[in-house]
């Protein structure tokens, strides 16, 4: 069987009806790409993004309101912060960081979703499979 | 003995005599190499040592001595340690008397079964620029020792962080060796067994690894303590210093410098670079 | 187990065949020199052993007791039980005499009637130990306290001990005789001047060893009823309960369950614990009767030296000094040894 990459979504609660919207508008997006709504992308602990790419993902995206129609002190700009400082760490540790985006999608944005992910799907088919749960299980 | 030394003690037991402190926290020696001890009474002072071979960091100590008057014998990072304690509200900075002594560096320490006799320079010291700690009641100056940090054998780069993770023994000794990990629940523990199982899971120490750096990030002094308990060696100041310096080119901020610079996650604002 | 002696020699030359054909022929798993630090490692080429090791930084109780196995599998929807029971035959070549007694100590311990550990036992029956006599102790060594070396430990099938020209081979046990008996050709039988060296160098280990300690061990299991509150609150002060004590120790066997549900199928694993972790005593309730850390700390010692001995007739410590070298904070068991001995 031809590998397919997997991607999982982290959507908050306003792009993810972005993410609904792409449907009502009858766009399409590969069915790999997996999506957890969470209520707001601030919440998203870094560490369950790692969980993830541990789990096989082989990249995850992050959606989250633009920032500028945003009331508040910025929850997207922490989040923004947060997966740009996971980025540097998966970096280090030499995993491409390419495979951990962030993604600005206002709830209208159903069109900007399905091709940004197509886009993305198609440059993690490229990097390969990440494979990180069995290549920590010991050999030997 | 060295004159730092023979100043550390006169001032450790100057300041036991007064009844300044209750207690002063330092090294002594211990087989080939040195352990942290505890000093109550003046003429005990001169068990105290300084030398190369004192990388533990004993702010680790300072949370579990809240309640006491307590004297500490610190290293630049040790000095670091209790900024950071003190900007996240578990000290007082009224009950702790810091000795400050200039540092040149430690030794990696040794450890059981190793082939090597020649002793190396830590590979954090290497990175360190901070001699003396940055909040000091009294300062002993190092006598001169040469640095070690010139002649020095560089250790290997660590490329394969996956192979590396691969070896550990999910021991939580750099959990427990790190001054600033102080949470009673650690989430990599076993707390909570959704993110990391209690048992070692191979593949989880991925997450186990990434998490304690996260964790750590901006956070982290860069005292080596965790690398150094590490019996298998994984270098994790390595991989925590990466984070620190993602906290240098966004936010200019470098963890321990100041009490009254406040960490960026702490202050977000909007229109800061992320 | 019944105990076979027979004292036979392998000349240097001997040694490199038998190496070879071992590593061709069986699984082997020796000390592989790694940065400066030895570590267990399956080998392929004779080469790759490296012998001229103090000891190893980890024990080899992992092939004995896996850091996490498990314990059963169960599908719930076909209704199967599944107990994977461990083991599969290898040579577990240059263990130190100490690692090796610890494992006399494990089987003392775990094979007891009437509930022997399957898991345990699958494993030491398939695993042939040969341990390799220390030339040189380590600084932080003291088996000969528990007579566990330097020499010869008392849970190796084969043991190896280096003399001029060759090595002394002593077959202790009837899977040592096995692997013997393969390579029968390779040995000869031992001379007296090699049985004399043999005698010498082993009266002089333990004599210098003794100079370094020497202590009255059975006065330990008196340790539990004399406690003395101020030499371990003082000591246990120090202690930052990191664990790596009991997770680089040769005898420590304590370990934890958990239940695991992982596509579908339940499982339940079995793994190293370690006292000094608070999740170690601590009961779904709340409630830990082991809370404090001096506690934590005596529990170490009194159990190792007082309770082992009492239930199990040997004591739970080899000597092998993991514990001294690698503690962060410098806790010594040969204080406590010193204090009671």
């Amino acid at each position: 069987m031809a590998w397919k990459p997997r991607v999982i979504v982290f959507t908050c609660w306003c792009s993810s009806s972005g993410v609904d919207q792409a449907g009502f508008e009858g766009f399409t997006y590969p069915p790999n790409v997996l999506t957890v709504r969470v209520p707001c992308s601030a919440v998203i602990n870094p560490s369950l993004i790692v969980k993830a790419f541990e789990k096989g993902a082989d990249a995850v995206l992050v959606t989250a309101c633009r920032p500028s129609e945003l009331r508040r002190v910025a929850p997207s700009r922490v989040t923004e912060a947060r997966v740009s400082l996971l980025r540097r760490l998966l970096r280090t540790i030499g995993v491409d960081e390419d495979r951990l985006r962030i993604l600005w999608i206002s709830s209208n944005e159903g069109g900007l979703f399905s091709r940004e992910v197509s886009r993305i799907l198609e440059e993690v088919k490229g990097l390969g499979p990440l494979n990180i749960g069995g290549r920590m299980v010991e050999q030997g | 003995m060295s004159r730092a030394e023979e100043e550390l003690r006169s001032i450790a037991g100057r300041l036991l005599e007064k009844k300044e402190v209750e207690l002063v926290v330092g090294y002594e020696h211990h087989g080939r190499s040195v352990r942290p001890c505890f000093v109550s009474k003046p003429e005990e002072a001169n068990r105290l040592v300084w030398n190369a071979d004192c990388w533990f960091n004993l702010a680790r100590y300072l949370r579990s001595l809240r309640d006491r008057r307590v004297g500490i014998v610190a290293k630049g990072c040790d000095g670091k340690t209790i900024v950071e304690l003190l900007k996240e509200n578990q000290l007082d900075r009224g009950s702790i008397v810091v000795i400050a002594v200039e540092c040149n560096g430690v030794f990696k320490p040794f450890k059981y079964g190793l082939n090597r006799a020649e002793r190396r320079l830590a590979d954090y010291c290497r990175r360190c620029v901070t001699r003396v700690s940055p909040i000091a009641d009294y300062v002993v100056k190092s006598d001169g020792q040469a640095s070690q940090r010139e002649n020095s054998v560089a250790d290997g780069d660590a490329s394969d962080w996956l192979s590396l993770f691969r070896k550990c023994l999910k021991c939580m000794a750099c959990v427990k060796a790190c001054p600033l990990c102080y949470c009673t629940e650690c989430s990599i523990e076993g707390f909570k067994p959704d993110l990391v199982h209690r048992l070692r899971v191979p593949q989880e120490l991925f997450t186990f690894h990434l998490t304690r750096a996260l964790h750590m990030a901006g956070r982290c002094v860069e005292c080596g303590a965790c690398e150094s308990a590490c019996p298998v060696e994984i270098p994790l100041t390595r991989l925590y210093h990466e984070l620190n310096e993602w906290f240098k080119e966004n936010y200019g901020y470098a963890p321990g410098r100041s009490v009254n610079e406040a960490p960026p996650p702490l202050v977000f604002k909007e229109g800061w670079k992320g | 187990m019944e105990r076979l002696s027979r004292v036979l020699f392998l000349s240097e030359d001997g040694f490199k065949i038998f190496l070879e054909q071992l590593v061709s022929s069986k699984n082997v798993i020796a000390p592989v020199e790694t940065d400066g630090c030895f570590e267990f490692k399956t080998i392929k080429r004779a080469g790759e052993a490296s012998l001229n090791y103090s000891n190893t930084r980890l024990p080899p109780k992992r092939f004995f007791l896996p850091q996490r196995e498990v314990v059963f599998k169960h599908d719930p929807k076909k209704g199967t039980l599944h107990e994977p029971l461990g083991g599969f035959e290898m040579v577990l070549l240059g263990v130190r005499p100490c690692d090796a007694s610890a494992l006399s100590i494990l089987d003392s311990i775990l094979l007891k009637p009437p509930n022997p550990d399957p898991f345990y036992e699958s494993r030491r029956r398939s695993i042939t130990v040969v341990s390799l006599s220390c030339a040189k102790p380590g600084e932080e060594c003291f088996c000969n306290v528990f007579e566990a070396g330097p020499v010869r430990g008392s849970g190796e099938d084969i043991t190896l001990t280096r003399i001029t020209g060759g090595l002394l081979v002593e077959v202790r046990s009837s899977r040592g005789q096995a692997l013997v008996d393969v390579f029968k050709n390779l040995f000869e039988k031992a001379g007296a001047e090699h049985l004399e060296e043999y005698g010498e160098l082993s009266s002089r280990l333990t004599r210098e060893m003794n100079s370094r300690i020497g202590i009255a061990r059975e006065r330990l299991v008196r340790l539990e009823e004399t406690l003395d509150e101020g030499f371990f609150q003082k000591e246990a002060q120090r202690c930052v309960e990191c664990s790596l004590c009991s997770f680089t120790c040769p005898v420590c066997y304590c370990f934890d369950t958990e239940d695991y549900l992982e596509k579908n199928i339940y499982m339940r694993a079995k793994g190293w614990d370690t006292c000094a972790s608070p999740l170690f005593t601590r009961m779904a309730s709340g409630l830990d009767p082991r809370a404090s850390r001096v506690e934590m700390f005596c529990h170490r010692f009194c159990h190792k030296l007082s309770r082992i001995p009492l239930a199990f007739n040997s004591y739970g410590c080899v000597g092998c000094g993991r514990c001294v070298s690698l503690c962060p904070a410098g806790v010594d068991i040969r204080e406590v040894l010193k204090r009671w001995g």
